[in-house]
């Protein structure tokens, strides 16, 4: 059993309405998954979260911009960072989001409301990149659970700078969490002591290397996409890449 | 001295450094430049295989000692016949269609050297000649071009690299740079690659300066080569040997380990990592997706957490096993399943093998004693125990260990041989590896316990055995069509197994479902150890409780067992007890 965890938080996306929002909740509940959901204020009476423990019940956690903001460690260091690199409110509130998802996976891990081993953080434009079909119920998401230990990241191996990971999805089990989110916030810090503006990619594409074994990847095709990820899951077996330590 | 490795390299003059070549500037160099980086070869300190021309097998003579270097002397000419798609070569590489896919590859060694890709594409199989021969009888082998130290010199004159590298070399190893854009690999036309290597995109490059293998994996990697080789020339395409082995990386990736290098091209990150320690390699595996187990799965009894999910498959030289024998009365029964099981590597050297002697004859008892001391074997005596006893002892030793696996066999479950034909249920009866094939698939499914014959003497498992021994109420209930059992004997019909899957992993095909279980011999994890023999215990245990209880468990969701589809185990015994010395429980 896995836990999905995403978030309705209108600052990815300024030009979706409120009710595109709850369509994505809607299609959420429709995977059948039990969900965890960050979200902006202003919708939560808006949303139909289902009965607590039946087929893809959702758990909602309030988040505002200002929490969302505070939220991150040494966000005053950071926000120095984004002011000096130019970046626009929405910009940063966005890194915020994608730099967070991780920290979010780990807290759902110990909150734990569904009882679940794995956890799957979804992001909440996924689905500007692939079919909704996709999460439907028993749809190609539903599959996933097995390919969460070690920890799934989706691989882009087209950039300059190597093997760069997307934050579309990622997800891993409860038992590794603790150390990943861990190493994972000691190396943002590093960063930012280094005046570097840390993202969801560049810690990862650090921790692959720094915690061998610890992570498995999907190659994405060239486009970047994660359609062929899902593709991937329908057709199965996945082919999946650790970097192992020859002993 | 080196661990377990050969070393296989090449050096013939293809004229590269000739006037009038057609080569490039940059790409021109003298013979005696090669001659100096060989002689950076031929200083390493490891058996090394190398082929020749006869005007330089005295230069290597003068440079190494006999016992660790065989020469494989020929002509450079007789690559016309060794290399079987020469004429293929020649034509594809003076096509002027070819030669301008690129600016560079008119003036590249490939186009211009009649000999350049011969030679070249035939590294895999000299390497693969020599695992074959095994002239110094090593496991593992590395092609290291001769001219090698011209961009890795100082590496090579480093300590400890070929002591280190054979744990690089488990499986068959690439060192892989990534190579973006352009419309060709070295000439070969980039889509019509990608289209062979079944990816999108073409990504990386496979190095062929240096790359190896385990034997076994080498001969994999061989036939695959040459089969994608013929495919290429076949539609007139051709790069050099690095374009089949990036195919290669991409076709079969759970085949190879690859080191990643940065985009130069330069391997020398590979000796440094050496230099480091552990090195990090990308190593690829297939998962097979699947709905995750709901709270509301159709059995009302609580399912154990999934436990594929929970370890990751470890590997199989970390693994520790046991082995259990339960043998009475008979040494020379005890002697017949120690030579058969030797038939197979691994067993006897890798694990610690206890004989649990039920022996109530004293002289018989000596004599097994003497022998498991002559063998290195553990001798465990604690009177008749019986066959389940003596199962009951085995789980309780193996608990109490630091094991990750056991294995069980009574006296009389010897190894079938390789010539044996199929098992009445028409399933092979020999295969090749078998030690670190079972750990692997026992690591991977996670199955409790595996059996390793599927037919036994009485019945197969496609038959549902636990039928005869669960409760009537069960019977009843799970085959309601078939509830009684008959008054006396065997059925005419029993239910049949209820297989969940069927999967066939390095060449081992298996069934997991409601496999049934037996005596019979088996491999069991530690968790299946617990989970069949020490959670429930009973004070007078038989084949047919455990049968019954365990195959509720199964249906439970709490034990997740697994069969072969294959039938290694011969029933033999040829020294027989009198039938009423036997002991059950």
């Amino acid at each position: 059993m896995f836990t999905l965890v995403s978030g309705l938080l209108p600052c990815l996306d300024r030009n979706r309405v409120e009710s595109d929002w709850l369509e994505f909740a809607k299609l959420l509940r429709f995977t059948g998954l039990p969900s965890v959901l960050y979200v902006e204020p202003g919708l939560i009476n808006k949303l139909d979260i289902g009965a607590k423990g039946g087929a893809g019940a959702i758990v909602l956690r309030p988040l505002d911009e200002s929490s969302l903001r505070q939220g991150l460690w040494l966000n005053e260091n950071f926000q120095a960072l984004t002011h000096a690199s130019g970046e626009n409110p929405d910009e940063e509130l966005k890194r915020i989001v994608r730099l967070r998802a991780l920290g979010w996976l780990h807290d759902e891990s110990i909150f734990n409301p569904h009882a679940s081993q794995g956890f799957v953080w979804l992001d909440p434009l996924l689905l500007d990149e692939v079919q909704p079909a996709y999460l439907a119920s028993n749809g190609s998401l539903s599959l996933i659970e097995p390919l969460l230990d070690p920890m799934l990241l989706l691989a882009n191996l087209d950039g300059a700078d190597g093997r760069g990971f997307s934050e579309a999805l990622f997800g891993g089990l409860s038992a590794e969490l603790p150390l990943i989110n861990q190493a994972y916030w000691q190396v943002y810090a590093h960063l930012i002591s280094q005046h570097k503006l840390p993202t969801f990619t560049s810690i990862m594409s650090i921790l692959w290397h720094e915690l061998p074994g610890s992570f498995q990847s999907f190659n994405l095709q060239s486009n970047g996409l994660a359609g062929s990820f899902f593709e991937a899951m329908r057709a199965g077996p996945v082919s999946l890449e650790t970097l192992h330590l020859s002993s | 001295m080196t661990n377990n490795l050969t070393l296989v390299t090449a050096l013939f003059d293809l004229g590269r450094g000739e006037e009038d070549n057609g080569l490039a500037d940059y790409q021109r160099r003298p013979f005696e430049d090669y001659l100096t980086a060989f002689d950076e070869i031929l200083k390493l300190e490891a058996p090394l295989s190398i082929y020749l021309p006869p005007e330089l097998e005295a230069y290597v003579w003068e440079r190494r000692e006999r016992t660790m270097t065989t020469v494989i002397v020929h002509p450079l000419e007789e690559l016309q016949e060794r290399f079987a798609f020469f004429k293929q070569v020649q034509s594809i590489r003076l096509k002027p269609e070819w030669r301008h896919r690129a600016g560079w590859l008119a003036e590249s060694p490939q186009a211009n050297l009649s000999y350049y890709n011969p030679l070249v594409m035939s590294k895999m199989a000299m390497l693969n000649d020599q695992q074959l021969i095994n002239p110094f009888s090593t496991e593992h082998f590395l092609w290291i071009d001769a001219g090698l130290s011209r961009t890795c010199g100082a590496y090579l004159g480093q300590k400890n690299w070929l002591e280190r590298v054979s744990s690089t070399l488990e499986k068959f190893l690439f060192i892989c740079f990534p190579y973006i854009g352009g419309q060709e690999v070295h000439g070969y036309n980039r889509a019509e690659l990608a289209r062979l290597s079944g990816t999108d995109y073409i990504r990386r490059v496979a190095r062929g300066g240096l790359f190896g293998g385990s034997r076994e994996s080498i001969s994999k990697a061989n036939a695959m080569y040459w089969r994608l080789m013929e495919i290429s020339l076949e539609k007139g395409e051709m790069g050099t040997e690095e374009s089949i082995f990036s195919a290669m990386s991409y076709l079969e990736p759970t085949m190879f380990d690859r080191f990643e290098i940065e985009n130069n091209g330069l391997i020398g990150p590979f000796f440094e990592a050496l230099q480091r320690g552990p090195v990090p390699l990308v190593r690829t595996r297939l998962v097979i997706p699947a709905a995750p187990i709901r709270k509301h799965a159709e059995s009302n009894v609580k399912l154990l957490p999934s436990t594929s999910t929970i370890c990751r498959p470890r590997d199989v030289d970390n693994l520790s096993t046991a082995i259990y024998i339960l043998t009475f009365n008979q040494p020379q029964q005890l002697k017949l399943i120690v030579q058969s099981w030797k038939q197979q590597a691994n067993f006897f050297e890798q694990a610690t093998v206890h004989v649990i002697d039920n022996s109530t004859d004293i002289d018989a008892l000596e004599a097994n004693r003497l022998f498991c001391e002559k063998e290195g074997l553990k001798h465990q005596a604690q009177g008749n125990l019986g066959i389940c006893g003596g199962r009951q002892l085995a789980a309780e030793l193996f608990e109490s260990s630091v094991h990750d696996y056991m294995f069980f066999l009574e006296d009389d479950m010897l190894l079938a041989t390789p010539d044996m034909p199929p098992c009445k249920s028409g399933f092979v009866r020999w295969i090749d590896g078998l030690y670190g094939k079972l750990l692997r698939l026992m690591e991977v499914e996670k199955f409790d316990f595996l059996k390793l014959s599927f037919s036994e003497v009485y019945g197969t498992n496609s038959e549902q055995w636990s039928w005869y021994n669960v409760p009537q109420e069960l019977r009843c209930q799970l085959w309601p069509e078939q509830s009684e059992l008959p008054k006396y004997g065997f059925a005419r019909s029993i239910p049949p197994v209820r297989f969940e899957r069927l999967g066939v992993f390095e060449g081992l095909s298996f069934a997991s479902g409601d496999v049934y279980y037996s005596n019979w011999p088996q491999v069991v994890s530690r968790e299946g150890n617990r989970k069949m023999f020490l959670n429930t215990k009973w004070a007078h245990p038989h084949e047919q409780t455990w049968m019954s209880h365990l195959f509720q468990e199964t249906r439970a969701g709490r034990l997740r067992p697994g069969v072969l589809l294959a039938s290694v185990i011969d029933h033999r015994r040829e020294y027989y007890y009198g039938p009423n010395e036997r002991v059950e429980s």
